[in-house]
Protein backbone atom coordinates (compact mmCIF):
# COMPACT_ATOMS: atom_id res chain seq x y z
CA UNK A 1 0.00 0.00 0.00
CA UNK A 2 1.14 3.47 -0.67
CA UNK A 3 -0.37 6.35 1.40
CA UNK A 4 0.61 10.35 1.74
CA UNK A 5 -1.08 11.67 4.39
CA UNK A 6 -1.17 15.68 4.91
CA UNK A 7 1.27 16.71 2.07
CA UNK A 8 2.30 19.89 1.27
CA UNK A 9 4.97 21.16 -0.34
CA UNK A 10 6.95 24.78 -1.00
CA UNK A 11 9.98 25.65 -3.20
CA UNK A 12 11.41 28.32 -2.66
CA UNK A 13 13.04 30.28 -5.47
CA UNK A 14 16.95 31.36 -5.54
CA UNK A 15 15.60 35.01 -4.78
CA UNK A 16 13.52 34.22 -1.71
CA UNK A 17 9.97 34.05 -3.45
CA UNK A 18 7.76 30.72 -2.14
CA UNK A 19 5.19 29.07 -4.19
CA UNK A 20 3.21 26.22 -2.63
CA UNK A 21 2.76 23.09 -5.11
CA UNK A 22 0.86 21.09 -2.61
CA UNK A 23 -1.60 21.71 0.03
CA UNK A 24 -2.60 18.71 2.30
CA UNK A 25 -2.59 16.31 -0.28
CA UNK A 26 -3.67 12.90 1.15
CA UNK A 27 -4.47 9.79 -0.82
CA UNK A 28 -3.97 6.08 -0.30
CA UNK A 29 -3.99 3.32 -2.94
CA UNK A 30 -4.54 -0.37 -2.41
CA UNK A 31 -2.12 -2.48 -3.52
CA UNK A 32 -2.78 -3.56 -6.89
CA UNK A 33 -4.59 -0.40 -7.82
CA UNK A 34 -4.54 1.70 -10.69
CA UNK A 35 -5.29 5.45 -9.60
CA UNK A 36 -4.98 8.30 -12.17
CA UNK A 37 -4.26 11.80 -11.64
CA UNK A 38 -5.66 14.53 -13.90
CA UNK A 39 -5.38 18.48 -12.72
CA UNK A 40 -4.10 21.68 -14.92
CA UNK A 41 -0.80 22.00 -15.83
CA UNK A 42 1.50 22.96 -13.43
CA UNK A 43 -0.93 22.59 -9.92
CA UNK A 44 1.94 19.82 -8.99
CA UNK A 45 1.34 16.45 -10.15
CA UNK A 46 4.52 15.57 -11.17
CA UNK A 47 5.77 17.01 -7.33
CA UNK A 48 3.43 14.68 -6.23
CA UNK A 49 4.66 11.83 -7.78
CA UNK A 50 7.60 12.42 -6.68
CA UNK A 51 7.23 12.78 -3.06
CA UNK A 52 5.82 9.63 -3.18
CA UNK A 53 8.24 8.03 -4.88
CA UNK A 54 11.02 9.63 -2.27
CA UNK A 55 12.81 11.90 -4.68
CA UNK A 56 11.68 15.29 -3.11
CA UNK A 57 11.15 15.66 0.51
CA UNK A 58 7.70 17.13 1.69
CA UNK A 59 7.77 20.32 3.71
CA UNK A 60 4.36 18.75 5.51
CA UNK A 61 3.05 15.72 6.37
CA UNK A 62 4.06 12.21 5.36
CA UNK A 63 4.31 9.15 2.69
CA UNK A 64 4.05 5.62 4.02
CA UNK A 65 5.21 2.86 1.91
CA UNK A 66 4.94 -0.63 2.63
CA UNK A 67 8.44 -2.29 2.39
CA UNK A 68 8.88 -4.88 -0.50
CA UNK A 69 10.57 -7.99 0.17
CA UNK A 70 12.90 -8.21 -3.19
CA UNK A 71 15.79 -6.63 -3.74
CA UNK A 72 13.96 -4.56 -6.41
CA UNK A 73 13.58 -0.67 -5.73
CA UNK A 74 10.01 -0.11 -4.20
CA UNK A 75 8.96 2.02 -7.11
CA UNK A 76 9.68 2.66 -10.50
CA UNK A 77 9.53 5.74 -12.25
CA UNK A 78 8.10 6.73 -15.83
CA UNK A 79 9.46 10.55 -16.08
CA UNK A 80 7.33 12.51 -18.05
CA UNK A 81 10.54 13.65 -19.80
CA UNK A 82 11.46 9.69 -20.45
CA UNK A 83 15.05 9.99 -17.80
CA UNK A 84 16.70 7.67 -20.97
CA UNK A 85 20.35 7.40 -20.16
CA UNK A 86 21.88 8.62 -23.81
CA UNK A 87 25.01 6.28 -23.83
CA UNK A 88 23.49 2.90 -22.60
CA UNK A 89 21.63 0.89 -25.04
CA UNK A 90 18.39 0.06 -25.77
CA UNK A 91 18.70 -3.27 -23.92
CA UNK A 92 20.78 -1.84 -21.16
CA UNK A 93 18.23 1.20 -20.89
CA UNK A 94 15.60 -1.33 -19.85
CA UNK A 95 17.25 -3.60 -17.68
CA UNK A 96 18.74 -0.41 -15.62
CA UNK A 97 16.42 -0.97 -12.95
CA UNK A 98 17.18 -4.87 -12.68
CA UNK A 99 21.29 -3.82 -12.75
CA UNK A 100 20.76 -1.36 -10.08
CA UNK A 101 19.19 -3.22 -7.94
CA UNK A 102 21.67 -5.80 -8.28
CA UNK A 103 21.01 -8.55 -10.87
CA UNK A 104 23.18 -9.45 -13.23
CA UNK A 105 23.64 -8.61 -16.87
CA UNK A 106 22.62 -11.94 -17.97
CA UNK A 107 19.18 -12.51 -16.18
CA UNK A 108 18.46 -8.48 -16.67
CA UNK A 109 18.81 -8.43 -20.36
CA UNK A 110 16.83 -11.58 -20.58
CA UNK A 111 13.78 -9.39 -18.68
CA UNK A 112 14.87 -6.49 -20.56
CA UNK A 113 14.28 -8.16 -23.97
CA UNK A 114 10.91 -9.58 -23.19
CA UNK A 115 10.12 -5.94 -22.07
CA UNK A 116 11.16 -4.33 -25.02
CA UNK A 117 9.54 -6.90 -27.51
CA UNK A 118 6.10 -5.87 -25.66
CA UNK A 119 6.40 -2.21 -26.68
CA UNK A 120 7.73 -2.85 -30.27
CA UNK A 121 11.31 -1.96 -29.37
CA UNK A 122 13.15 -5.41 -29.91
CA UNK A 123 14.62 -4.33 -33.56
CA UNK A 124 16.09 -1.60 -31.73
CA UNK A 125 17.80 -3.31 -28.59
CA UNK A 126 21.37 -2.86 -29.72
CA UNK A 127 20.67 0.69 -30.49
CA UNK A 128 21.48 3.87 -28.41
CA UNK A 129 18.93 5.95 -27.86
CA UNK A 130 19.84 8.86 -29.83
CA UNK A 131 18.00 7.08 -32.62
CA UNK A 132 14.67 7.03 -30.96
CA UNK A 133 11.76 9.22 -31.55
CA UNK A 134 10.23 10.72 -28.79
CA UNK A 135 6.95 7.92 -28.90
CA UNK A 136 9.91 5.33 -28.61
CA UNK A 137 11.86 6.74 -25.81
CA UNK A 138 8.46 6.84 -23.85
CA UNK A 139 7.91 3.32 -24.76
CA UNK A 140 11.58 2.55 -23.64
CA UNK A 141 10.64 4.50 -20.56
CA UNK A 142 7.52 2.02 -20.12
CA UNK A 143 9.53 -0.93 -21.15
CA UNK A 144 12.56 -0.11 -17.91
CA UNK A 145 9.72 0.06 -15.78
CA UNK A 146 7.78 -2.65 -15.83
CA UNK A 147 11.28 -4.83 -16.10
CA UNK A 148 13.07 -3.58 -12.99
CA UNK A 149 10.38 -5.43 -11.44
CA UNK A 150 8.98 -3.29 -8.53
CA UNK A 151 5.43 -3.91 -7.15
CA UNK A 152 4.83 0.37 -7.61
CA UNK A 153 4.68 2.39 -10.76
CA UNK A 154 4.61 6.36 -10.59
CA UNK A 155 4.10 7.19 -14.13
CA UNK A 156 4.09 10.69 -14.95
CA UNK A 157 2.32 11.38 -18.49
CA UNK A 158 3.73 8.33 -19.69
CA UNK A 159 1.64 8.47 -23.29
CA UNK A 160 2.16 12.20 -23.59
CA UNK A 161 4.81 12.15 -26.25
CA UNK A 162 2.55 9.45 -28.76
CA UNK A 163 0.87 10.51 -31.40
CA UNK A 164 -3.18 9.77 -31.00
CA UNK A 165 -3.01 6.26 -32.75
CA UNK A 166 -0.03 5.13 -31.36
CA UNK A 167 -1.56 6.27 -27.80
CA UNK A 168 -4.52 4.10 -28.18
CA UNK A 169 -2.40 1.57 -28.89
CA UNK A 170 -0.66 1.68 -26.07
CA UNK A 171 -3.11 2.12 -23.32
CA UNK A 172 -4.62 -0.59 -24.64
CA UNK A 173 -1.15 -2.37 -24.18
CA UNK A 174 -0.75 -0.60 -20.20
CA UNK A 175 -4.15 -2.10 -19.77
CA UNK A 176 -3.49 -5.38 -20.65
CA UNK A 177 -0.05 -5.37 -18.91
CA UNK A 178 -1.39 -3.81 -15.89
CA UNK A 179 -4.12 -6.98 -16.00
CA UNK A 180 -1.72 -9.07 -16.13
CA UNK A 181 1.28 -7.93 -13.87
CA UNK A 182 -1.21 -6.47 -10.98
CA UNK A 183 0.99 -3.28 -9.92
CA UNK A 184 -0.07 -0.61 -7.92
CA UNK A 185 -0.22 2.33 -10.03
CA UNK A 186 -0.24 6.23 -9.87
CA UNK A 187 -0.42 7.26 -13.68
CA UNK A 188 -0.82 11.37 -14.16
CA UNK A 189 -2.81 12.34 -17.62
CA UNK A 190 -4.09 14.88 -19.35
CA UNK A 191 -6.26 12.86 -21.24
CA UNK A 192 -9.64 12.21 -19.10
CA UNK A 193 -9.75 9.25 -21.76
CA UNK A 194 -7.44 7.73 -20.72
CA UNK A 195 -7.78 7.89 -17.00
CA UNK A 196 -11.11 6.63 -16.82
CA UNK A 197 -10.17 3.85 -19.47
CA UNK A 198 -7.21 3.03 -17.13
CA UNK A 199 -7.97 3.61 -13.53
CA UNK A 200 -10.08 2.80 -11.39
CA UNK A 201 -9.78 5.69 -9.34
CA UNK A 202 -9.06 9.51 -10.77
CA UNK A 203 -7.72 11.66 -8.53
CA UNK A 204 -8.52 15.32 -9.44
CA UNK A 205 -6.42 17.92 -8.65
CA UNK A 206 -6.97 21.82 -8.66
CA UNK A 207 -4.27 24.71 -9.59
CA UNK A 208 -1.69 25.78 -7.48
CA UNK A 209 -0.60 25.15 -4.60
CA UNK A 210 -2.80 21.72 -5.61
CA UNK A 211 -5.33 19.83 -3.59
CA UNK A 212 -7.03 16.85 -4.59
CA UNK A 213 -10.57 17.84 -4.88
CA UNK A 214 -12.36 15.13 -5.98
CA UNK A 215 -11.89 11.43 -6.12
CA UNK A 216 -14.21 9.49 -8.80
CA UNK A 217 -14.59 5.69 -8.35
CA UNK A 218 -14.87 4.51 -11.52
CA UNK A 219 -16.93 1.44 -12.37
CA UNK A 220 -15.89 -0.50 -15.06
CA UNK A 221 -15.58 -4.23 -14.41
CA UNK A 222 -12.14 -6.16 -15.15
CA UNK A 223 -10.83 -6.54 -17.25
CA UNK A 224 -11.70 -4.14 -19.66
CA UNK A 225 -11.08 -3.27 -23.23
CA UNK A 226 -11.18 0.27 -25.22
CA UNK A 227 -14.63 -0.63 -25.95
CA UNK A 228 -16.15 0.54 -23.15
CA UNK A 229 -15.19 4.25 -24.11
CA UNK A 230 -18.29 4.18 -26.68
CA UNK A 231 -20.76 3.50 -23.84
CA UNK A 232 -23.05 5.85 -22.33
CA UNK A 233 -21.85 5.19 -18.95
CA UNK A 234 -18.63 6.26 -20.28
CA UNK A 235 -19.75 9.71 -21.91
CA UNK A 236 -21.26 10.52 -18.32
CA UNK A 237 -18.23 10.07 -16.38
CA UNK A 238 -16.25 11.87 -18.74
CA UNK A 239 -18.27 14.70 -18.43
CA UNK A 240 -18.28 14.24 -14.46
CA UNK A 241 -14.05 14.80 -14.51
CA UNK A 242 -14.47 17.68 -17.11
CA UNK A 243 -17.00 19.23 -14.72
CA UNK A 244 -14.68 18.41 -11.05
CA UNK A 245 -11.93 19.58 -13.39
CA UNK A 246 -13.23 22.81 -14.41
CA UNK A 247 -14.73 23.27 -10.45
CA UNK A 248 -11.36 23.09 -9.31
CA UNK A 249 -10.05 26.14 -10.65
CA UNK A 250 -12.29 28.83 -9.41
CA UNK A 251 -11.59 32.53 -9.96
CA UNK A 252 -9.54 31.80 -13.39
CA UNK A 253 -11.61 34.13 -16.57
CA UNK A 254 -13.66 31.96 -18.47
CA UNK A 255 -11.36 32.26 -21.18
CA UNK A 256 -8.17 30.40 -19.74
CA UNK A 257 -10.62 28.02 -18.52
CA UNK A 258 -11.54 26.99 -21.97
CA UNK A 259 -7.87 27.05 -23.22
CA UNK A 260 -6.69 24.48 -20.38
CA UNK A 261 -9.86 22.47 -20.80
CA UNK A 262 -8.63 21.72 -24.80
CA UNK A 263 -5.29 20.81 -23.55
CA UNK A 264 -7.16 18.41 -20.56
CA UNK A 265 -9.20 16.53 -23.44
CA UNK A 266 -6.90 16.20 -25.90
CA UNK A 267 -5.53 13.25 -26.61
CA UNK A 268 -7.95 10.30 -27.69
CA UNK A 269 -10.65 12.24 -29.03
CA UNK B 1 8.50 0.16 -37.59
CA UNK B 2 10.70 -1.51 -40.20
CA UNK B 3 14.15 0.69 -41.71
CA UNK B 4 13.55 -1.18 -44.73
CA UNK B 5 11.84 1.25 -47.52
CA UNK B 6 9.20 -0.27 -49.50
CA UNK B 7 9.98 -1.61 -53.01
CA UNK B 8 10.88 1.62 -55.26
CA UNK B 9 12.67 3.33 -52.25
CA UNK B 10 15.58 1.41 -53.16
CA UNK B 11 16.65 4.25 -55.59
CA UNK B 12 16.78 6.92 -53.22
CA UNK B 13 18.17 5.03 -50.70
CA UNK B 14 21.26 4.51 -53.21
CA UNK B 15 21.24 8.02 -54.19
CA UNK B 16 21.58 8.67 -50.25
CA UNK B 17 24.45 6.86 -49.91
CA UNK B 18 26.25 7.68 -52.98
CA UNK B 19 25.42 11.67 -52.07
CA UNK B 20 27.37 10.43 -48.29
CA UNK B 21 30.19 8.52 -50.12
CA UNK B 22 30.66 11.62 -52.31
CA UNK B 23 30.62 14.08 -49.12
CA UNK B 24 33.31 11.51 -47.66
CA UNK B 25 35.75 11.72 -51.08
CA UNK B 26 35.29 15.94 -51.72
CA UNK B 27 36.37 16.16 -47.65
CA UNK B 28 39.71 13.66 -48.49
CA UNK B 29 40.45 15.10 -51.58
CA UNK B 30 40.51 18.64 -50.45
CA UNK B 31 42.26 18.07 -47.06
CA UNK B 32 45.09 16.44 -49.16
CA UNK B 33 45.11 18.94 -52.25
CA UNK B 34 45.10 22.25 -49.85
CA UNK B 35 48.67 21.26 -48.54
CA UNK B 36 50.24 19.91 -51.79
CA UNK B 37 49.18 23.02 -53.37
CA UNK B 38 50.77 24.88 -51.10
CA UNK B 39 53.78 22.95 -50.80
CA UNK B 40 54.51 23.36 -54.52
CA UNK B 41 53.90 26.73 -54.13
CA UNK B 42 56.63 27.30 -51.61
CA UNK B 43 58.87 24.77 -53.95
CA UNK B 44 58.49 26.75 -56.90
CA UNK B 45 58.85 30.10 -55.24
CA UNK B 46 62.25 29.31 -53.12
CA UNK B 47 63.69 27.76 -56.77
CA UNK B 48 62.79 30.57 -58.36
CA UNK B 49 64.02 33.15 -56.01
CA UNK B 50 60.48 34.90 -54.92
CA UNK B 51 61.74 34.06 -51.37
CA UNK B 52 64.83 33.69 -49.87
CA UNK B 53 66.18 29.86 -50.35
CA UNK B 54 68.60 30.80 -47.26
CA UNK B 55 65.35 30.86 -44.67
CA UNK B 56 62.71 28.91 -46.63
CA UNK B 57 64.49 25.87 -48.32
CA UNK B 58 62.56 24.27 -50.71
CA UNK B 59 60.90 21.41 -49.13
CA UNK B 60 62.64 19.36 -51.42
CA UNK B 61 65.85 19.98 -49.71
CA UNK B 62 63.79 19.92 -46.49
CA UNK B 63 62.76 16.45 -47.48
CA UNK B 64 65.70 15.23 -48.46
CA UNK B 65 67.57 16.59 -45.13
CA UNK B 66 65.10 14.46 -42.70
CA UNK B 67 65.40 11.33 -45.20
CA UNK B 68 69.24 11.78 -44.41
CA UNK B 69 68.73 12.22 -40.38
CA UNK B 70 66.04 9.64 -40.54
CA UNK B 71 68.66 7.36 -41.92
CA UNK B 72 72.25 8.16 -39.51
CA UNK B 73 69.18 7.93 -36.83
CA UNK B 74 69.99 11.45 -35.64
CA UNK B 75 66.00 12.56 -35.51
CA UNK B 76 64.94 9.10 -34.29
CA UNK B 77 66.69 9.98 -31.00
CA UNK B 78 65.86 13.29 -30.88
CA UNK B 79 61.89 11.85 -31.01
CA UNK B 80 62.49 9.10 -28.87
CA UNK B 81 64.03 11.36 -26.69
CA UNK B 82 60.76 13.80 -26.65
CA UNK B 83 58.64 11.06 -26.65
CA UNK B 84 60.14 9.41 -23.41
CA UNK B 85 59.24 13.22 -21.73
CA UNK B 86 55.66 13.55 -23.59
CA UNK B 87 54.32 10.25 -22.85
CA UNK B 88 55.45 9.84 -19.08
CA UNK B 89 54.03 13.44 -18.41
CA UNK B 90 50.95 13.32 -20.09
CA UNK B 91 49.81 9.90 -18.65
CA UNK B 92 51.04 11.28 -15.54
CA UNK B 93 48.88 14.38 -15.77
CA UNK B 94 45.90 12.85 -17.54
CA UNK B 95 45.15 10.64 -15.07
CA UNK B 96 45.89 12.66 -11.83
CA UNK B 97 43.86 15.16 -13.62
CA UNK B 98 40.50 13.37 -14.67
CA UNK B 99 41.06 11.43 -10.77
CA UNK B 100 41.24 15.12 -9.29
CA UNK B 101 38.36 16.28 -11.48
CA UNK B 102 36.19 13.71 -10.64
CA UNK B 103 36.64 13.69 -6.89
CA UNK B 104 36.12 17.93 -6.70
CA UNK B 105 32.82 16.91 -9.12
CA UNK B 106 31.50 14.57 -6.93
CA UNK B 107 32.36 16.29 -3.38
CA UNK B 108 31.18 19.50 -2.62
CA UNK B 109 33.66 19.45 0.45
CA UNK B 110 36.48 18.76 -2.33
CA UNK B 111 35.06 21.69 -4.62
CA UNK B 112 35.31 24.40 -2.02
CA UNK B 113 38.31 23.43 -1.13
CA UNK B 114 40.24 23.11 -4.07
CA UNK B 115 38.21 24.97 -6.60
CA UNK B 116 39.46 28.29 -5.93
CA UNK B 117 42.82 27.23 -5.88
CA UNK B 118 42.75 25.77 -9.19
CA UNK B 119 41.27 28.17 -11.02
CA UNK B 120 43.73 30.45 -10.13
CA UNK B 121 46.82 28.06 -10.90
CA UNK B 122 45.20 27.45 -14.18
CA UNK B 123 45.86 30.85 -15.46
CA UNK B 124 49.20 30.48 -14.64
CA UNK B 125 51.01 29.47 -18.03
CA UNK B 126 52.99 26.21 -16.61
CA UNK B 127 55.95 26.62 -18.92
CA UNK B 128 56.59 29.72 -16.12
CA UNK B 129 56.93 26.83 -13.29
CA UNK B 130 59.91 25.46 -15.01
CA UNK B 131 62.48 27.42 -13.76
CA UNK B 132 61.21 26.14 -9.86
CA UNK B 133 60.68 22.72 -11.12
CA UNK B 134 64.68 22.60 -12.19
CA UNK B 135 65.52 24.51 -8.73
CA UNK B 136 63.94 21.74 -6.73
CA UNK B 137 64.74 18.93 -8.98
CA UNK B 138 67.69 19.69 -10.46
CA UNK B 139 68.62 19.19 -14.24
CA UNK B 140 67.28 15.69 -15.22
CA UNK B 141 64.80 14.08 -16.89
CA UNK B 142 62.02 14.53 -13.53
CA UNK B 143 61.45 18.28 -14.09
CA UNK B 144 60.65 17.98 -17.59
CA UNK B 145 58.38 15.39 -17.18
CA UNK B 146 56.32 17.20 -14.29
CA UNK B 147 56.60 20.42 -16.47
CA UNK B 148 54.16 18.28 -19.03
CA UNK B 149 52.35 16.34 -16.52
CA UNK B 150 51.37 19.69 -14.58
CA UNK B 151 50.26 21.23 -17.67
CA UNK B 152 48.26 18.38 -18.69
CA UNK B 153 46.79 17.77 -14.84
CA UNK B 154 45.08 21.53 -15.00
CA UNK B 155 43.15 20.84 -18.65
CA UNK B 156 42.15 17.24 -17.87
CA UNK B 157 41.13 18.40 -14.52
CA UNK B 158 38.97 21.34 -15.33
CA UNK B 159 37.57 19.68 -17.78
CA UNK B 160 36.65 16.15 -15.87
CA UNK B 161 35.02 18.53 -13.42
CA UNK B 162 32.75 20.61 -16.02
CA UNK B 163 31.80 17.21 -17.23
CA UNK B 164 30.93 15.66 -13.90
CA UNK B 165 28.76 18.75 -13.35
CA UNK B 166 27.34 19.16 -16.34
CA UNK B 167 25.40 15.50 -16.45
CA UNK B 168 21.80 16.44 -17.00
CA UNK B 169 20.42 16.26 -13.74
CA UNK B 170 17.35 14.35 -14.94
CA UNK B 171 19.40 11.75 -15.81
CA UNK B 172 20.80 11.93 -12.52
CA UNK B 173 17.48 11.58 -10.73
CA UNK B 174 16.56 8.58 -13.42
CA UNK B 175 19.18 7.35 -11.80
CA UNK B 176 18.63 7.96 -8.40
CA UNK B 177 14.92 6.87 -8.99
CA UNK B 178 16.49 3.28 -9.53
CA UNK B 179 18.38 3.32 -6.80
CA UNK B 180 21.89 3.99 -8.12
CA UNK B 181 24.36 4.15 -5.95
CA UNK B 182 28.14 3.61 -5.33
CA UNK B 183 30.04 1.78 -7.65
CA UNK B 184 27.22 1.34 -10.45
CA UNK B 185 26.30 4.96 -10.29
CA UNK B 186 30.21 5.65 -11.18
CA UNK B 187 29.80 3.05 -14.08
CA UNK B 188 26.98 3.32 -15.43
CA UNK B 189 26.09 6.80 -15.02
CA UNK B 190 29.21 9.39 -13.71
CA UNK B 191 31.61 7.66 -15.90
CA UNK B 192 29.80 7.40 -18.99
CA UNK B 193 28.21 10.90 -18.30
CA UNK B 194 30.96 12.62 -17.83
CA UNK B 195 33.38 10.66 -20.73
CA UNK B 196 32.77 13.22 -23.39
CA UNK B 197 34.18 16.06 -21.47
CA UNK B 198 37.17 14.25 -19.70
CA UNK B 199 38.25 13.54 -24.03
CA UNK B 200 37.69 16.79 -25.06
CA UNK B 201 40.03 17.76 -21.74
CA UNK B 202 42.61 14.76 -22.67
CA UNK B 203 42.79 16.51 -26.64
CA UNK B 204 43.05 19.84 -25.76
CA UNK B 205 45.79 18.83 -23.50
CA UNK B 206 47.68 16.85 -26.24
CA UNK B 207 48.48 19.81 -28.14
CA UNK B 208 49.33 21.74 -24.79
CA UNK B 209 51.83 18.79 -23.51
CA UNK B 210 53.39 19.54 -27.16
CA UNK B 211 53.96 22.76 -26.89
CA UNK B 212 55.66 22.48 -23.06
CA UNK B 213 57.72 19.40 -23.77
CA UNK B 214 59.01 21.80 -27.06
CA UNK B 215 59.65 24.53 -24.40
CA UNK B 216 61.42 22.85 -21.97
CA UNK B 217 63.44 21.25 -24.70
CA UNK B 218 64.57 24.77 -26.11
CA UNK B 219 65.71 25.79 -22.81
CA UNK B 220 66.70 23.05 -20.69
CA UNK B 221 67.53 20.11 -22.73
CA UNK B 222 70.34 19.23 -25.23
CA UNK B 223 68.15 16.22 -26.89
CA UNK B 224 65.07 16.08 -28.14
CA UNK B 225 62.85 17.71 -30.75
CA UNK B 226 62.65 21.07 -28.73
CA UNK B 227 66.33 21.09 -29.11
CA UNK B 228 67.04 19.99 -32.72
CA UNK B 229 65.16 23.04 -33.38
CA UNK B 230 66.59 25.45 -31.06
CA UNK B 231 70.16 24.28 -32.02
CA UNK B 232 69.81 24.42 -35.81
CA UNK B 233 68.52 28.27 -34.94
CA UNK B 234 71.83 28.56 -33.22
CA UNK B 235 74.16 27.48 -35.77
CA UNK B 236 71.85 28.34 -38.76
CA UNK B 237 70.74 25.66 -40.13
CA UNK B 238 66.94 26.35 -41.66
CA UNK B 239 66.89 22.84 -43.41
CA UNK B 240 67.05 20.93 -40.02
CA UNK B 241 64.84 23.41 -38.05
CA UNK B 242 62.53 23.03 -40.52
CA UNK B 243 63.19 18.88 -40.32
CA UNK B 244 61.99 19.28 -36.14
CA UNK B 245 59.29 21.42 -37.06
CA UNK B 246 57.64 19.01 -39.58
CA UNK B 247 58.44 16.06 -36.73
CA UNK B 248 56.82 18.01 -34.22
CA UNK B 249 53.78 18.98 -35.94
CA UNK B 250 53.45 15.14 -37.16
CA UNK B 251 53.70 14.02 -33.78
CA UNK B 252 50.67 16.57 -32.61
CA UNK B 253 48.79 15.12 -35.43
CA UNK B 254 49.27 11.66 -34.70
CA UNK B 255 48.72 11.70 -31.13
CA UNK B 256 45.85 13.72 -31.87
CA UNK B 257 44.65 11.30 -34.36
CA UNK B 258 45.46 8.71 -31.84
CA UNK B 259 42.73 10.25 -29.39
CA UNK B 260 39.95 11.01 -31.81
CA UNK B 261 39.84 6.77 -32.74
CA UNK B 262 39.94 6.50 -28.68
CA UNK B 263 37.22 9.11 -28.50
CA UNK B 264 35.04 6.83 -31.32
CA UNK B 265 35.78 3.70 -29.77
CA UNK B 266 34.85 4.82 -26.20
CA UNK B 267 31.75 6.89 -26.90
CA UNK B 268 29.86 4.84 -29.04
CA UNK B 269 26.63 6.59 -28.64
CA UNK B 270 27.25 9.73 -30.28
CA UNK B 271 28.85 8.33 -33.24
CA UNK B 272 24.58 8.58 -34.04
CA UNK B 273 24.82 12.22 -34.30
CA UNK B 274 24.38 14.36 -37.21
CA UNK B 275 26.63 16.66 -38.39
CA UNK B 276 26.23 20.54 -36.84
CA UNK B 277 25.88 21.80 -40.05
CA UNK B 278 24.53 20.69 -43.24
CA UNK B 279 26.26 20.79 -46.84
CA UNK B 280 26.01 24.17 -48.06
CA UNK B 281 24.69 22.10 -51.21
CA UNK B 282 21.83 20.36 -49.72
CA UNK B 283 20.95 24.38 -48.18
CA UNK B 284 21.44 25.29 -51.93
CA UNK B 285 19.10 22.87 -53.35
CA UNK B 286 16.52 22.92 -50.80
CA UNK B 287 15.69 27.01 -52.56
CA UNK B 288 16.06 25.78 -55.99
CA UNK B 289 12.16 24.09 -57.78
CA UNK B 290 12.25 20.72 -58.33
CA UNK B 291 11.49 19.35 -61.75
N1 LIG C 1 12.35 22.09 -8.47
C1 LIG C 1 11.45 23.09 -8.46
N2 LIG C 1 11.81 24.31 -8.01
C2 LIG C 1 10.91 25.31 -7.96
N3 LIG C 1 9.64 25.20 -8.34
C3 LIG C 1 9.22 24.02 -8.81
C4 LIG C 1 10.10 22.90 -8.89
N4 LIG C 1 9.41 21.86 -9.39
C5 LIG C 1 8.17 22.31 -9.61
N5 LIG C 1 8.04 23.60 -9.25
C6 LIG C 1 6.81 24.39 -9.32
O1 LIG C 1 5.79 23.67 -8.70
C7 LIG C 1 4.59 23.78 -9.45
C8 LIG C 1 4.08 22.42 -9.80
O2 LIG C 1 4.96 21.81 -10.71
P1 LIG C 1 4.70 20.36 -11.31
O3 LIG C 1 5.84 20.02 -12.17
O4 LIG C 1 4.42 19.44 -10.18
O5 LIG C 1 3.37 20.61 -12.16
P2 LIG C 1 2.54 19.56 -13.02
O6 LIG C 1 1.19 19.48 -12.40
O7 LIG C 1 3.29 18.29 -13.16
O8 LIG C 1 2.42 20.30 -14.41
P3 LIG C 1 2.38 19.68 -15.88
O9 LIG C 1 1.03 19.11 -16.06
O10 LIG C 1 2.59 20.85 -16.77
O11 LIG C 1 3.47 18.67 -15.98
C9 LIG C 1 4.92 24.63 -10.67
O12 LIG C 1 4.44 25.92 -10.46
C10 LIG C 1 6.40 24.65 -10.75
O13 LIG C 1 6.85 25.89 -11.20
MG1 LIG D 1 4.28 17.41 -14.73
Amino acid sequence: MLAAEDIDCYFVSPEGEVLQALDQVSLAVEDGEFVCVVGPSGCGKSTLLRVLGGLDAPSGGSVRLRPGLSVVPPVAFVFQDFGVLPWLTVRANAAFGLRMAGVGRRLSDRVADRWLGRVGLSEFADAYPGRLSGGMRQRLALARAFASGSPVLLMDEPLGALDPQTRVQMQEHLLELWQQEHKTVVMVTHSIDEALLLGDRVLVMSDRPGTVTDTITVPFPRPRTAGIQDTPAFARLRVRVRQALRGSRPGIPAQRTDGADARTDGGTE
Amino acid sequence: MSIRPQTGGEEAVHRAVRGARRDAARAAVLGLAVPLLLLSGWEAAARTGVVDALLFPPPSRIAAQLAAMTADGELGGHLAATLGRLLPGYVLGALAGALTGFAMGVSVTLRAALGPLFAALYCLPKIATLPLLLLVFGLGETPKVLAVAITVFFVTQINTLAGVRRIDTRVLETARSYGASGPRLLRFVLLPGAAPAILTGLRTAVGLAVVVVVAVEFVASDNGLGFLIWNSWTLFRPDRMYVGLVTVAVLGAVLSAALAVAERWLLPWQAARPPLFAPWRTLLRARTPRS
